[in-house]
C-alpha cells in the first residue's frame, strides 16, 4: 500500500507533465503508458482499502482461536499446564507475543492505508473512510483474536472455536457499526449545505434555517409554507432562509476513531480477564 | 438400513457442531429470503385492485422497497454457498487423519472405499439438502424481485441449480483437499483459497459456454431483459462500427445542429452483444455438466487418495503410505508421524500379516 502510494505520487507528476508537454495535441505513446500505470495504481487503492478493512477479521479469527483450542484438542495443553508453575502464565506466554505481532503488523497495515487513501483524496480522510486507515483496524483485530482465544479456551476445538469466533466477530462488528450510526445521529447538528460537501458520510436531514431567528424548518416544511419560492424541479429556497443538512461535523471524526479503538481495547482487556478465570478453572480433559 | 443409520449417527456425532452451524446459517438464510418472497408477492397480488401499489406497473419494481434486504440477504447467501460446503467437507477425512482415527477405523471396516462412502454420504446429503433449501429460496426470492420478466442470467451461481452444482463440487473438493493435507487448518486456509478460485473461474468462464452473439433491442437490458452482456459497440447511422470517443463527438455535434430533441436516427445506436435471457437453460445445462463431471473427477481423486494410503492395514504402515502419498517425498514416517508411527512400525513388524482389509 505504502509503495501504491508513492507510486500514485510519482504517476500523477508524470501524467501531468504529460498533458503540459502535448498542451492539447495528441499524447505520446509513453504518455498513454503512463496514463494506464496510473488507472491501474488508482483501481489497486480500491482493491488494497478493500483488503486492509477485512484483514483484520480472518487475521484474528485464524491466529485466535486455534492458538489454544489445537493444544486442547490434541490434549497437550494439560500436559504443559502440569509442567508450567501457572495456567495463567501459560496463557500470557502462548497469546501476548501473537497480540504484540498482531498489533505492531496491523498498526503497520493502517498507517499504509492511510498514506495510500490520502495520496488519491483530495480532501482529508472522514467518515467516508471509516474503519479502512489507522488505529481502528489494529484494535478490531486485537478484539478478534482475543475472542478467538476466549472462544478456543471454552470450546476446546479448533473448527467449532473458529465457527464460533467467525461469528462472534460479525455479531461485534454490526453491533459497534449499529451503535456508531445510533451516536451519530445523535451528534448531528445543522450546518450550512455545501460546507465540508467532500467529506461528509451522512445526511440526516436537510432543511433551510432562517438568517434572522436562526429557526430551522424541513424541505418539506418549507415547500408548504412558501411553495412559490420553489421551481417545478423543486429547486430554490424561502426568503431570507438558507440551506443546511443535518451532518456530524467531519472534525469529529476523530473523537468517533477514539472511542471505537477505545471500546475495542477495553473488550481485549475484559476478554484477557475471562480468559484468565477460564484457563484457571478449566478441568484437564 | 441399521447400518446407514449407524453410520449417519456416527457422522453427526463426529461432525455435530458443523452441521448444526450449517444448518442453522442455511435455513436460518433460505426462510429469510422466504419471508422477503412472500412478503413481495402478497404486494404483487393486490395488483388490479383499489390497494395495487407502483411496484405493479414498473420493471424494477422492488428496487426500493425492498432492493436493501434482498441485497443483503442475498450477499449472505453468497457467502453461505461456499462456506457451509467448507465447513461440511474439510473435517470429514482430516480430522480422521490428524487424530490418526482413520488407522483404526480403516482395518476395522474392510474396505476403505466402502468406509469413505458411508462416511462421506451422510455429510454430502445433509449438506446438499441445507444447500438445495437455500438455493430453492433464493431462486424464489429472485423471481419475486424481478416480476416482470424472464429472470435470464440475473444473479446466476447464486440461486437455483448452479448453486448446488457449485456448493456440491467445493464440497467434495474441501474433502479431497482434507484427504490431501491431513490437517485442519491448513486444509481450511486452502479450501478458502480454492472456493474462492472456484466461483471467480467460473465467472470468468460464464460467457464462454455458448457463443454469445448481438443482441437484438428487445433482449437487451433497456428492454427490462436479464441477458449475460459480453460486449458493446456503437454504430453509426450508416450501421458501421465507431469508437466511444466518435460517437460521443457526433452525438455532440447532431445535438448542437438539431437541438435538443434530433431524428434518433442520425444519432449513433448502442449495441449490446451477449447471451439473451432465453438461452440461459443451454447455459445452465452446459455448466451443470461441466461441475457434475469435475464433483465426479475430484471425489475420485479423494478415493484414490484414501485407497493409496497404505498397502498392509497394520497401523504402522496405513500411517505410513497416508504420509508417503499426502506428503510426497522422503520418510513418510518421520514427516506425518515423527515418532509413534516408527515404534508402531516395529513392534508391528512381528506380527503375522492381516487377512483382510485393503
Amino acid at each position: 500500500m505504502a509503495v501504491v502510494a508513492w507510486q500514485l505520487d510519482l504517476s500523477r507528476e508524470a501524467v501531468a507533465s504529460c498533458y503540459r508537454v502535448s498542451n492539447g495535441a495528441a499524447i505520446s505513446e509513453s504518455c498513454r503508458s503512463t496514463i494506464e500505470w496510473g488507472n491501474l495504481l488508482a483501481s489497486a487503492v480500491g482493491i488494497l482499502g478493500a483488503a486492509a478493512t477485512f484483514a483484520p477479521f480472518p487475521l484474528g479469527i485464524f491466529l485466535g482461536a486455534p492458538l489454544v483450542a489445537r493444544e486442547i484438542e490434541h490434549r497437550t495443553a494439560p500436559i504443559a499446564w502440569s509442567l508450567s508453575l501457572s495456567r495463567r502464565g501459560w496463557l500470557a506466554g502462548r497469546t501476548l507475543p501473537l497480540l504484540i505481532l498482531i498489533g505492531v503488523a496491523l498498526l503497520a497495515v493502517g498507517q499504509a492505508s492511510e498514506l495510500m487513501l490520502s495520496s488519491v483524496e483530495e480532501s482529508e480522510l472522514g467518515f467516508r473512510h471509516y474503519g479502512m486507515s489507522g488505529p481502528l483496524i489494529a484494535a478490531r483485530g486485537l478484539a478478534v483474536f482475543a475472542i478467538g482465544v476466549v472462544v478456543g479456551l471454552a470450546v476446546g476445538r479448533v473448527l467449532p472455536a473458529i465457527l464460533v469466533t467467525t461469528l462472534a466477530a460479525v455479531a461485534l462488528t454490526a453491533g459497534l457499526s449499529i451503535g456508531r450510526d445510533v451516536i451519530m445521529r445523535a451528534e448531528s447538528v445543522w450546518v450550512p449545505m455545501g460546507d465540508q460537501s467532500e467529506v461528509v458520510a451522512m445526511v440526516y436531514d436537510s432543511g433551510f434555517r432562517s438568517a434572522t431567528t436562526g429557526e430551522v424548518i424541513t424541505w418539506e416544511q418549507a415547500y408548504n409554507q412558501y411553495p412559490a419560492a420553489f421551481n417545478e424541479m423543486g429547486e430554490g429556497a424561502p426568503p431570507d432562509m438558507i440551506s443546511v443538512w443535518r451532518i456530524v461535523p467531519p472534525e469529529r471524526f476523530g473523537l468517533f476513531v477514539a472511542r471505537e479503538a477505545g471500546i475495542l481495547v477495553a473488550t481485549v482487556l475484559a476478554i484477557g480477564g475471562l480468559g484468565s478465570v477460564l484457563v484457571g478453572s478449566r478441568r484437564p480433559d | 438400513m441399521g447400518t446407514a443409520l449407524g453410520w449417519a449417527r456416527l457422522s453427526f456425532k463426529l461432525q455435530r457442531s458443523e452441521i448444526v452451524f450449517a444448518a442453522l446459517l442455511s435455513l436460518g438464510l433460505a426462510a429469510a429470503a422466504l419471508w422477503l418472497t412472500a412478503d413481495m408477492r402478497a404486494v404483487l397480488a393486490r395488483c388490479g385492485t383499489p390497494t395495487a401499489t407502483e411496484a405493479c406497473n414498473v420493471v424494477y419494481a422492488f428496487q426500493t422497497s425492498h432492493g436493501h434486504a434482498v441485497q443483503t440477504i442475498q450477499m449472505t447467501i453468497g457467502f453461505a454457498q461456499y462456506a457451509v460446503p467448507v465447513v461440511l467437507g474439510v473435517p470429514i477425512l482430516t480430522r480422521e487423519i490428524e487424530q490418526r482415527t482413520a488407522m483404526i477405523a480403516w482395518p476395522l471396516a474392510g474396505s476403505r472405499l466402502k468406509w469413505l462412502a458411508w462416511r462421506v454420504a451422510p455429510v454430502l446429503i445433509v449438506g446438499l439438502a441445507i444447500i438445495g433449501t437455500m438455493a430453492f429460496a433464493a431462486d424464489q426470492m429472485m423471481r419475486a424481485y424481478v416480476p416482470h420478466g424472464d429472470i435470464g442470467f440475473q444473479n446466476h451461481g447464486g440461486r437455483g441449480i448452479s448453486m448446488v452444482t457449485r456448493a456440491a463440487l467445493v464440497l467434495v473438493a474441501a474433502m479431497a483437499v482434507g484427504a490431501l493435507v491431513g490437517r485442519l487448518l491448513p486444509a481450511l486456509l486452502i479450501s478458502i483459497a480454492l472456493a474462492v478460485g472456484v466461483s471467480a473461474a467460473l465467472d470468468a468462464v460464464l460467457p464462454h459456454w455458448v457463443e454469445s452473439a448481438e443482441l437484438p433491442q428487445g433482449d437487451s437490458i433497456f428492454a427490462g431483459a436479464n441477458p449475460l452482456n459480453t460486449g458493446f459497440e456503437y454504430r453509426a447511422p450508416d450501421g458501421g462500427p465507431i469508437g466511444n470517443e466518435e460517437a460521443e463527438a457526433l452525438v455532440q455535434a447532431i445535438y448542437e445542429e438539431h437541438g435538443p430533441e434530433p431524428d434518433p436516427s442520425l444519432l449513433p445506436q448502442e449495441v449490446f452483444f451477449g447471451v439473451a435471457a432465453s438461452r440461459y437453460p443451454e447455459v445452465l445445462l452446459r455448466e451443470s455438466a461441466a461441475l457434475v463431471a469435475a464433483t465426479v473427477l475430484v471425489g475420485a481423486m479423494a478415493v484414490r487418495t484414501v485407497q493409496r494410503a497404505g498397502g498392509r492395514s497394520d497401523v504402522g504402515s496405513a500411517a505410513a503410505h497416508l504420509a508417503h502419498a499426502t506428503l510426497g517425498a522422503g520418510d513418510p514416517h518421520r514427516r506425518l508421524l515423527p515418532s509413534r508411527a516408527g515404534h508402531g512400525r516395529r513392534r508391528l513388524a512381528a506380527r503375522p500379516e492381516p487377512r483382510g482389509g485393503g
